[in-house]
């Protein structure tokens, strides 16, 4: 005689699961709306506000459609690579910038910016037969300087225990890059110089393939795995890169001088893949563990890590609290340069290709920050979260940046 | 639930009791008139009715389909959901009206889960198969009823108790938990074989207090053998199994009790709290 227990238990966990969604939604669960309202912030650079709008609905039994509707306002400026303006350079000691000096603004140091996005996306879920599961999306992103349209389908599959998912998606996205004044800079040209080329096209295409198990009625895991590729303009239009010419070139530490200004540069291709690993443990008094942890590697050599863990804390009458703890490293880009330096370019050489935008430096970010919640009754819950995100860059001209991020949702369930 | 059905509500507000308590009842009846096998009105009927026609169930019933297909298979056939036919040549009154095997053979033509084709969400039934969700219906409902009460509110805790199967969501009041009698099938309602303090958990009993046939002194218990078409022998006179929700509570008491004199030996196996009546 064996122990079913185990078996019997998780069976139980998946029927009444199940129809806590199935029969007390029933009717009841009509249609949702969350609206959010999102405040990014970082230390005298780039601002950002965000509307968030979401409509879920059932429009039968087995479909769901739900609407997203995102503005954003985006203000403030944002380091583009080059040097000039940052300072006198003689007080520059290495390349990493490492005394934390600020540029004055108006340089090509920080470049101003100022831009609002409007988005839209419309999903659609339909259930087959209660184990299976197909998800179909579109989007369209709009900015004065980037356009984006993108189309997705997800399909989930549950064994026939409900221990286990299966699940499978592609997306592809079609993007329109330009400067806000139309066009896209040659790369490696002057800045200021050479001609306004077209504006840059690219594609994305993403596949992912995952996993779900529930190990017991407490414990759930997760396992993704997720390849594809971008491909045609990569370069950022507004990024510069410069050229610097040593002081004293048997004195490194005598610091550098820049000579020129140029557009940046990058490949047309960039083939990216990642492993995601999740586990989310409930405890006795009902609180949730989740921790997950992301391996993602590209061609470009950038490799990162992330890791990442919340705890929701439940209390009485409803409320919540999450404090949530997230490590972040990469790897550089293997065409990231601080500057093309003359000694090992020359005077007129480049490399093939170069970028000194920091999000291609190496990375250390830390995140702190909790998340807590109230349900008022069974339709109203309101949720605040607040974070305070800090990153560390290894040789760029501005070596830290933080951002603080602060939102506030409601989600009402209407009959 | 053809049984005595309380729900005990640990909270000081009366309104909030009150709503509570027609919420409990609502559901309660709600789920027995949809899988009551006595009504002419409801999806059960539909399927017993269905003449080999593919029936297409909503969810709910599907789950519960599926989680009869795992108990068929947890138990090795033992449990089985269409085995309600053998009622027609059983009838546990207390007499000594044993049927022949000739009556009874003929019957195990109609019964066993493989028979019936469950795509779902469409079931078709082989000609003369009949379901029955007797055997979950009532600890379903103890657990839906239960969930339902503690989204409604999530801070009051309440014991649902549906003819002695039952669950607890948490304490009661001041963190005392809450006393439950273990009936003692031989004196039934008059002495308890335990009493158990319990914060939060389920409690189901299986047994056959009133339900067997007397004939030459053999007693035949209510509990039939799907496979065999009669009754399981020398199975305990009643299982009680703690547990964390009623269905499992009573699905285990069940399996034990199908599992005759071997009753005992098979809830040894599993990781619960447990009484046997012998």
């Amino acid at each position: 005689m064996k122990s079913i227990q185990k078996k019997l238990a998780l069976a139980t966990c998946s029927l009444l699961a199940h129809n806590a969604q199935s029969v007390m939604a029933a009717g009841a669960e009509d249609w949702a709306v969350d609206a959010s309202f999102l405040h990014y912030e970082e230390e005298e650079r780039i601002t950002v506000n965000k509307m968030i709008g979401t409509l879920v609905t059932n429009i039968s039994e087995s479909d769901k459609v739900k609407v997203d509707l995102v503005f954003d306002t985006m203000s403030g400026s944002t380091p583009s690579g080059a040097l000039e303006g940052a300072g006198s350079f003689t007080t520059i000691t290495t390349p990493s910038g490492a005394g934390g000096f600020s540029a004055s603004s108006g340089s090509t140091a920080l470049a101003e910016f100022s831009d609002t996005r409007l988005g839209v996306s419309l999903d659609w879920e339909h259930t087959k037969k209660r184990l299976y599961r197909i998800n179909y999306g579109s989007s369209i992103s709009v900015e004065k300087d980037y356009t984006s349209f993108g189309l997705n389908t997800n399909y989930a599959q549950d064994s026939s225990s409900r221990i286990v998912t299966y699940t499978a998606g592609v997306a592809v996205a079609f993007d329109d890059v330009r400067r806000s004044t139309g066009g896209t800079p040659e790369p490696f040209a002057l800045y200021g110089g050479g001609e306004t080329l077209e504006n840059g096209t690219r594609v994305t295409l993403d596949t992912i393939f995952g996993v779900t198990r529930v190990f017991n009625r407490r414990t759930l895991g997760q396992l993704n795995f997720s390849t594809g590729f971008n491909e045609g303009y990569l370069t950022d239009p507004y990024k510069l890169i410069s050229r610097t010419q040593l002081l004293d070139i048997s004195d490194p530490s005598a610091g550098f001088d820049e000579k020129d200004t140029y557009y940046e540069s990058r490949p047309s291709v960039r083939q990216r893949s990642s492993l995601y690993g999740s586990m989310a443990h409930s405890t006795r008094n009902d609180n949730v563990l989740h921790m997950s942890y992301r391996y993602y590697w590209d061609d470009w050599d950038i490799v990162s890590n992330t890791l990442d863990f919340r705890l929701k804390i439940r209390y009485e009458n409803d409320f919540f609290i999450e404090p949530h703890l997230r490590f972040y490293d990469q790897t550089a880009a293997n065409f990231y340069y601080f500057a093309i330096e003359q000694e090992v370019f020359g005077p007129n050489g480049f490399p093939e290709y170069g970028s000194a935008d920091y999000r291609l430096d190496e990375i250390d970010g830390t995140t702190l920050g909790f998340n807590i919640g109230k349900t008022f009754s069974a339709h109203g819950k309101l949720r605040v979260r607040v974070e305070h995100i800090r990153w560390q860059y290894k040789n760029s001209l501005f070596d830290v940046n933080e951002a603080l991020v602060f939102q506030l949702s409601y989600k009402k369930l209407f009959e | 639930m053809a049984s005595p059905c309380e729900c005990l509500i640990a909270c000081d507000d009366e309104n909030l009791a009150r709503q509570l308590a027609e919420l409990a009842m609502a559901e309660a009846r709600r789920i027995e008139q949809k899988f009551s096998r006595y009504r002419q009105d409801n999806i059960i009927y539909r399927i017993n009715n269905s003449a080999a026609e593919a029936i297409r169930v909503d969810q709910e019933t599907a789950d519960l389909l599926d989680f009869s297909a795992q108990c068929y298979e947890l138990s090795d056939g033992l449990f089985d959901i269409t085995s309600g036919v053998l009622r027609e040549a059983w009838q546990f009154d207390g007499s000594d009206r044993v049927p022949q095997a000739a009556v009874i053979k003929p019957l195990l033509q109609r019964i066993g889960w493989p028979k019936l084709i469950w795509n779902r969400p469409l079931l078709t039934l082989q000609p003369g198969m009949q379901i029955d969700l007797g055997g979950i219906g009532k600890e379903y409902a103890v657990d839906h009823v239960a969930k339902c009460l503690k989204q409604h509110a999530a801070e009051v805790n309440v014991l649902v108790n549906f003819g002695g199967d039952l669950v607890a969501t948490g304490p009661r009041l001041m963190a005392v938990p809450w006393t439950v009698g273990v009936d003692d099938p031989s004196r039934s309602g008059e002495k308890a074989v335990a009493g158990v303090q319990l914060s939060k958990g389920a409690f189901a009993t299986s047994g056959d207090a009133r339900r067997f046939l007397m004939k030459d002194n053999r007693r035949y218990s209510h509990i039939l053998n799907p496979k065999t078409g009669w009754p399981v022998e020398q199975a305990p006179r009643s299982v009680s199994v703690l547990a964390n929700t009623c269905i499992e509570a009573g699905m285990l008491a069940t399996f034990a009790l199908l599992q005759g004199k071997n009753a005992r030996r098979f809830l040894e196996e599993q990781d619960v709290v447990f009484w046997i009546c012998e």
